[in-house]
């Protein structure tokens, strides 16, 4: 335990090298990198219990010095490039990420092109999900494709199958685990009145903000129902 | 104190060792299990005497190996697959793909839901919606038909009806533990009883007509 030096450098810095000088004849008798016995030790043999301290790095002696070589700075790069990666999967695997949607079924919440919603990963398989969000969910017809609409239903509320004034008026009740979704446009919007009611292990996400135009910022979605209306819009 | 401190100190190279070692195990382990290969137990009794043919009896389960690369392509009949259950969102469930979309199954009576699960048992209300198929269950498309390998123990489609292909979470790829049946693939050698009608005509007509409409 060093108490009188100063601690060891930063075995990861680099050290210059002297180009100037021929390179020394490596001594043959200690290899590079294992550190010198400390001169303390009153046995000529080390004990277990340093060779594992030694093998763990946990021992105050540094070890030799790295050079700015290339292969030593691409190790580097990969390193962190990798650390990096597994840290954004973990991120955007259970907290936020990015997506970008197009078409024309959540008009006039998302527009048909260019939005980018943030999902917050949080809410999925439907956990603190309630009557209003706008979810993410895999679609449970088109495998592989990711949907975005509105919950109006939960497990055990009654919903209409079908479109307001259209139809019988048929009322269903929603199934233990799923969720009943509709798209904010009606008239162009593929949901549960479609497919049927919504696992709510499909579901991914909530979307919790959009991000229209890159030069404005993000805005958040307004969760919630309301009543619907006959709006004569440009689809856009 | 300051002299565990300067100690702490004096070690630190062995300590941030360990915390990036145990951060990029975690990280790795995490990225490997949620997209390629998990490894996850089978506690339930459905799939007797195929997989965990002792879990009633000791509470022994073998522990299954699963390709979690692009689970819902290629399903296949006959495959096993690891599914998140419709009702029950945070829990997942294994059993054996019977047929595909498109196809008709002919309904095993020895499989209609009962209390308990015994042959003559009272009915609970999943069995009202097994009769109404009167015999014949056609798979919607994007959905699978699933059924456990123990007919007398297992809630499967004939309880739940047809499970969508999105749910497929994993397929097998082999048993892990015990070690004496490690590499084994022993769901291969079960063949099941249930028929299956092959489709007659091209389903992805029906999602295309879907896809024509717009998202």
């Amino acid at each position: 335990m060093p108490t009188n030096s100063k601690p060891p450098p930063n075995p990861r810095r680099f050290v210059p090298t002297d180009k100037s000088q021929a390179k020394p004849a490596p001594t043959p008798a200690s290899p590079p990198t294992t550190p010198t016995t400390p001169p303390t030790t009153p046995t000529p043999r080390l004990t277990l219990y340093r060779k594992t301290l030694r093998y763990l790095h946990l021992n105050p002696t540094a070890p030799a010095a790295r050079h700015r070589t290339f292969s030593n700075l691409l190790g580097d790069f990969l390193y962190y490039f990798l650390a990096a990666g597994l840290a954004l999967h973990v991120f955007t695997k259970n907290g936020y990420t990015l997506g970008q949607a197009y078409g024309i079924s959540m008009l006039p919440t998302i527009a048909s092109f260019g939005d980018w919603l943030l999902i917050s990963k949080t809410y999925r398989h439907g956990r603190n999900c309630h009557v209003g969000d706008v979810v993410s969910f895999r679609h449970p017809v088109n495998t592989g494709s990711y949907n975005v609409k509105r919950i109006v239903g939960m497990s055990g509320d009654f919903v209409l199958a079908y479109t307001p004034e259209e139809g019988e008026g048929t009322m269903v009740q929603v199934p233990e685990g799923h969720c009943w979704v509709v798209g904010d446009d009606l008239k162009w919007s593929q949901d549960s009145r479609m497919y049927g009611p919504l696992p709510l292990a499909l579901v991914t996400g909530k979307v919790v903000a959009k991000w229209s135009s890159w030069w404005r910022w993000p805005e958040a979605l307004e969760q919630g129902l309301r009543d619907a209306v006959i709006e004569d819009g440009d689809v856009d | 104190m300051s002299t565990l401190l300067r100690q702490i100190y004096g070690y630190r190279r062995g300590l941030w060792y360990v915390v990036s070692g145990s951060l990029w195990g975690l990280g790795a382990a995490g990225f490997i299990n949620d997209n390629f290969l998990e490894i996850s137990a089978i506690v339930g009794p459905s799939m007797t005497p195929t997989l965990s043919p002792d879990v009633e009896a000791t509470g022994a389960c073998d522990h299954l190996a699963w390709n979690k690369w692009d689970a819902c392509s290629n399903v296949r009949r006959g495959d096993v697959v690891l599914f998140g259950i419709p009702s029950r969102p945070e829990d997942t469930a294994v059993k054996r793909v019977i047929a595909v979309e498109g196809e008709t199954v002919i309904l095993n009576p020895n499989r209609r839901p009962r209390k308990g699960y015994t042959k003559n048992g009272p009915d609970v209300h999943e069995s009202r919606s097994w009769d109404a198929w009167e015999g014949r269950a056609k798979v919607p498309p994007g959905h699978v038909w699933v059924e456990g390998d123990n007919w007398r123990k297992s809630k499967d489609s004939n309880w739940s009806g047809p499970i969508s292909r999105s749910l497929i979470l994993g397929k097998a790829v082999c048993v892990v533990r015990p070690v004496k049946r490690f590499g084994l693939r022993p769901w291969e050698q079960y063949k099941s009883r249930t028929k299956v009608l092959r489709a007659q005509i091209d389903t992805r007509s029906d999602v295309e007509a879907l896809d024509a409409m717009g998202p």
